[in-house]
Parts: structure tokens; C-alpha cells; sequence
């Protein structure tokens, strides 16, 4: 276990450094000046200077990548160049705890439901509703949110004052204020993930149930729930699991769409935004984040895969 | 629906022309072609592959030929026969998606539409298709420090969401067709490597390529008509997976007003992006209708990559 920890850790620090590098080259790659476009069209030549000197854009590319890993670690990107003054760090901060709620409220609907629905499906296999599980989530998987967001939007929020057409709340609020303003985006997380999700929960179910062991079990005359309490499930949620870890960067960083149509403030958008004003310490804050909660997430998931199942170890630190 | 029959028949003349596989052993040859008739025929017996290519091949009519389909300019106001242009007025036998914001017809829009996307994000697809077939086969084939440092890069690349990557990429060099296509190409490399990757892996350990390389043969025969072959269902599932994802994407890009083209062409995320502010005033249509359209293509292509990959997996 030590070993695949340690390799496992390793691996993900190798990831991370390239990423860096990513995040380093990027204003580099850019073409014409990126200070004149930060700092504008009519900047005075002491100004773009300025600007190239917080940018770094005029060290040599090696020092610029000392200084990303450098502020990596202290997790300090400097001021963000939209908003003179803000640093970095505070509104990564503010952006991150809003995604946070939605995904965290997101997930609180989409686990349950969809690994229920998979379960559900692989015991009725091939029935009318397994089929109908099955064909949902090749349908929905994959649509974009935004697309999913605006039919809510139509269907629900417009004839229904319940649902709210912002997903902000006013300062303040209560907990189930909040919750009602994120119930719309929250269930287009749900409609999009739903099928997914329950697919792969069906498809691992339904090898452990025609696993011996399941057999055993229930010849030894257990009861269906204790079956699938014990046995069943502790082997088929592990695929569960990993995915939900690998899209938890997504979840983070990449629902620009939705953000946009329910004008929430989250992660994705303030990147977005970052990205449209070449704000370039705030882009490389926000990518940065959304790659550590990828990578932890992952590394966790693998982790709890190995823990709970000795087996997936020697395979994991094949793959990996 | 004459395009909808078309369709499989594509697909056909697709598996024909992979079918003269190795000229050296005969009856495997021989089985492998029936294996190949037999799912063919399956796959296009399954409802959701006629489904999934009813309105694929709509849309490929419309990408195709919309004026068959749309007699209003997607770009000018309609005006009716008394001379008045009409504006943001619901659905009805004239403008059946109803008009937008500037008068224009929205059904012409959505069917104008098709054609960005769909020139798109095949390009896109088959781009990556062939680099990303390329990298995984060499790489799991040959393994080594150069298998390491790649799986490395790929796993860097899948660590950010694909979507802010496309936007980083996009702001950087600009929003024009190549740029954004070749931003989609390059994305959609690492997950299609990784995949051929650990399909070669997995058939490198099998006896006929031990025998083949005891034979004396040549790597890049081995790799090419020998792993290839029979690594090539997967390919086609994981192309037509993300053919649905670069349909995603590029939709998205648009709506965050990433699109190549300008502004007042017909563009289905473009589309959905000016008008949704609306819908709190109750004007739905030019919304809806864009995002029906991307909604719909999206699951049509999905339907078939399913069906594809049900077939070949049984």
C-alpha cells in the first residue's frame, strides 16, 4: 500500500509540473505584445513597461517558470490586473467557496439518485426501466449545461416563481434561500450526469451480482438487502467512485456555460472572464486551482479504490 | 429522411473498404468478414442507430442543402406580403420558429446553423482521430521512456476541463475556424491516445503478435496490419464518442461568443447566447430552438457512437 501511495503521489507531482509549464508558456505564446493589450492601445511606454515587469514577460522563460512554481507554493499569484488592489488569492478564494456550494449541492442530488437508478437497473436487468436508464443516459450524457439550463429556464423558472433565473442569492441569505437559488443549475447538473453516472453504477453492479461470491451469498440463504449491503455493493461502487473523482475538476472549473445563464459567480466564469481581459495572475490562479482540486480528487479516489480493494492496487500502479 | 436512408448505407461502404485485412491468413480472413457482416446487420437493425441517424442525417440535409428546407435569408428581417417586418413575434405559419430581436426568421437560423458545426467538428474529430490513433499505438506498441513522458503530457492535458483549455487556446490566438478547430483537434488527441493506447497494450500480449515478431516482421507492420486491424472498433466508438463532445464543445465556445464566423451568421451557441436574456420577458423562441437543435444533434450522435459500441462489444 505504502508503494502505490508514494508512486501514486509522484505521478501526480510529475502532472503538476507540467501543467505549470502549460500555465507559464501561455502569455508567452500569445501573439503581438500581451502588456499592450493589458495595459492598452494608448499606454505610455513606462506603463507597458510596468506591465511586462509584473507579467515577467521579460525574463528568460526558465525564471518565469521558477517564479509560477514559486507562487504556486506560496499560493500567491499578486493582484489581479482587472481589479488593481484585489489580490489573486481573494477572489480564487471567493469564487472557489461559491463553486463549492454548487457542486457540493449538485452532488448531494446527483449521488444518490443516480447511483439508485444504476442499482435499480442492474437488478431489473433488461427490463423496461433498465432500458429506460440505460437510454437516458446515452441521451443526456454529453449535452452541453448551458443548453440543458436554458430549457429549465423556459420550462420552469419563467412559469414557476418557485425556481429562481439567478443562481445568486442576495447577501445574507439563509441556507434554503440559497438552495432554492441553486436548485435550477443544481438539477441540470442532475440531468446531465444522471445517465452517466447510473450506467457505470449499473454496469458494476451487475458483474458483482453475477460475481460467485454474490452466489455464494445468497445461497447461504442472506436476504436481497443484506446481499447487496455487504457484498454487491462494496465492490460495485468503486467505478463510481473513481469517475466521480475525475469529473470533479469539471465540476469546478469547467461549467462556464451554466455559470453564464444563471449568472452565478463560480469558478468557471471568473476564469472566463479572466481569460477575456488577459488578466493573466488571475487565469493562472484559476487554472491552477481547478488542476490541484483535479488531481486530489483523483488521488483520492484512487486512494479510497486501493483501500477498499487490495486488487485494484496492482493495477492502478500499472495504469498510473 | 431520404438522407437518414443514405446513412447507413455510409457506413457500409466504411466497414467494406477495412475489410481486405491481411492477405496472408486465409480463413481468419474469412470469419473476420462474416463477424463484420453479422454487425453490420445488427447494428443497423438497433433502433437507436436508425434513430440516432434519422437526425443526424437531418441535419446533415440541412448543413448540406437549407435551402431546401428554409426559403428565408437566416440574415435579413422578415416581411410579410403587406410590407411590414415583423419582430420577436411568436411562432406561426409564416415564421414557424417565430422571428428574433432583429426580425429574423429563427426556423431559417437553426437550419442555416447546421453547417458551421457540422464542417467543424468532424475536421476536428478527424484530426485528433489520426494523431491521437498515431500516438496510441506507437506508444503502447513500443512502451518505454517515450510511452512515460507522453502518458505524463496526456494526463496533464485531461487535468484541466477540455473547455477551459479550448477558451485559453482560443483568446490566445484568436477566434478563427483553424484556430478553433485545430484547439478541438489538439484536446481530443489525449483522450483518443489513451484509449488506442491501452487497446494496443492489451493485444500486444497476445500470440499472434508474438508470433509476428518471431516471424521477423517489422514493426511498423506489425503496428500497422496486425494491431491495427484489430483495434479498430474501438477507434471507431471512441471517434464517434467524441465527435459528440467536439459538438459540445464547439457549441459552448460559441455561446461564449467563441465562434469563427461573425457575429450575424447563423450559429446555433451564437444564437442562444444573444437571445436567452429574453426569456424572462417571455420570448423563448429564438433560444429554444437553437438549443433544441444543438440538444438533438448531440444525442442523435450519441445514440449511434452507442449503438456502434453495443454491437461491437457483443
Amino acid at each position: 500500500m505504502r508503494r502505490f501511495v508514494v508512486r501514486r503521489v509522484l505521478l501526480s507531482l510529475v502532472t503538476l509540473f507540467i501543467v505549470l509549464v502549460l500555465i507559464t508558456l501561455i502569455p508567452n505564446l500569445a501573439p503581438g505584445d500581451p502588456a499592450r493589450k493589458i495595459a492598452g492601445g494608448t499606454a505610455s511606454p513606462e506603463r507597458l513597461a510596468a506591465v511586462t515587469e509584473s507579467l515577467g514577460l521579460n525574463k528568460p522563460i526558465g525564471q518565469q517558470l521558477t517564479d509560477v512554481i514559486s507562487a504556486t507554493f506560496r499560493f500567491d499569484f499578486g493582484e489581479s490586473f482587472t481589479r488593481p488592489g484585489t489580490t489573486v488569492t481573494s477572489l480564487v478564494t471567493t469564487s472557489l467557496w461559491n463553486s463549492t456550494k454548487l457542486v457540493v449541492f449538485s452532488l448531494a442530488l446527483v449521488l444518490p439518485l443516480s447511483i439508485a437508478g444504476g442499482v435499480w437497473a442492474a437488478y431489473k436487468r433488461d427490463s423496461w426501466i433498465d432500458r429506460l436508464i440505460v437510454n437516458i443516459g446515452v441521451a443526456l450524457s454529453s449535452l452541453p449545461e448551458f443548453v440543458v439550463g436554458v430549457l429549465f429556464l423556459v420550462l420552469l423558472a419563467v412559469p414557476i416563481e418557485f425556481f429562481r433565473v439567478v443562481a445568486d442569492p442576495p447577501r445574507g441569505s439563509g441556507v434554503f434561500t440559497q438552495m432554492q437559488y441553486l436548485l435550477l443549475p443544481a438539477l441540470t447538473v442532475l440531468t446531465v450526469y444522471f445517465g452517466y453516472i447510473a450506467r457505470i453504477t449499473r454496469a458494476s453492479t451487475i458483474t458483482a451480482l453475477d460475481a460467485d461470491y454474490t452466489r455464494t451469498a445468497f445461497m447461504r440463504g442472506l436476504s436481497t438487502g443484506q446481499v447487496f449491503r455487504k457484498h454487491v455493493l462494496r465492490n460495485s461502487l468503486l467505478p463510481t467512485v473513481a469517475v466521480v473523482g475525475t469529473q470533479l475538476g469539471y465540476l469546478f472549473g469547467g461549467m462556464v456555460g451554466l455559470e453564464l445563464i444563471y449568472n452565478y459567480p463560480g469558478l468557471g466564469r471568473m476564469i472566463f472572464d479572466a481569460v477575456d481581459a488577459a488578466d493573466y495572475p488571475l487565469l493562472r490562479g484559476g487554472v491552477l486551482t481547478v488542476t490541484l482540486i483535479y488531481m486530489f480528487a483523483t488521488l483520492a479516489a484512487d486512494l479510497v479504490i486501493a483501500w477498499m480493494n487490495p486488487r485494484a492496487r496492482l493495477s492502478l500502479s500499472e495504469a498510473a | 429522411m431520404t438522407a437518414a436512408a443514405e446513412n447507413p448505407g455510409a457506413m457500409d461502404s466504411l466497414e467494406t473498404t477495412e475489410l481486405p485485412v491481411p492477405p496472408s491468413g486465409g480463413p481468419p480472413t474469412a470469419t473476420r468478414a462474416q463477424v463484420r457482416r453479422e454487425q453490420i446487420r445488427l447494428l443497423v437493425r438497433s433502433p437507436g442507430f436508425i434513430i440516432g441517424n434519422i437526425v443526424v442525417g437531418f441535419w446533415l440535409l440541412s448543413a448540406v442543402w437549407p435551402d431546401l428546407l428554409a426559403v428565408w435569408d437566416p440574415k435579413a428581417s422578415v416581411v410579410t406580403d403587406a410590407g411590414e417586418a415583423l419582430r420577436r413575434t411568436a411562432p406561426d405559419a409564416t415564421a414557424w420558429f417565430g422571428t428574433d430581436r432583429l426580425g429574423r426568421d429563427v426556423y431559417s437560423r437553426v437550419i442555416h446553423g447546421a453547417r458551421p458545426i457540422l464542417i467543424a467538428a468532424p475536421a476536428a474529430t478527424l484530426i485528433a482521430a489520426f494523431i491521437g490513433t498515431l500516438v496510441g499505438l506507437f506508444t503502447g506498441y513500443f512502451k518505454g521512456w517515450i510511452d512515460e513522458v507522453m502518458s505524463r503530457v496526456l494526463e496533464a492535458i485531461l487535468s484541466i476541463p477540455a473547455i477551459l483549455l479550448a477558451i485559453v487556446i482560443v483568446f490566445t490566438f484568436g477566434p478563427t475556424n483553424p484556430v478553433i478547430i485545430g484547439a478541438i483537434a489538439f484536446l481530443f488527441i489525449a483522450p483518443i491516445a489513451r484509449t488506442v493506447r491501452a487497446a494496443t497494450l492489451a493485444e500486444s500480449q497476445l500470440d499472434y503478435v508474438t508470433a509476428a515478431r518471431m516471424r521477423g516482421e517489422k514493426s511498423l507492420f506489425i503496428i500497422t496490419r496486425e494491431i491495427f486491424p484489430n483495434v479498430i472498433g474501438v477507434v471507431i466508438v471512441e471517434v464517434t464518442v467524441r465527435l459528440g463532445y467536439a459538438i459540445f464543445t464547439l457549441a459552448t465556445l460559441a455561446f461564449l461568443g467563441l465562434s469563427g464566423g461573425d457575429v450575424t451568421d447563423p450559429n446555433w451557441g451564437v444564437d442562444v447566447a444573444q437571445n436567452y436574456q429574453q426569456i424572462v420577458a417571455e420570448v423563448w423562441w429564438p433560444t429554444v430552438f437553437p438549443a433544441l437543435a444543438i440538444g438533438s444533434l448531440v444525442i442523435g450522435v450519441n445514440l449511434i457512437a452507442d449503438s456502434i459500441d453495443r454491437v461491437l462489444s457483443s
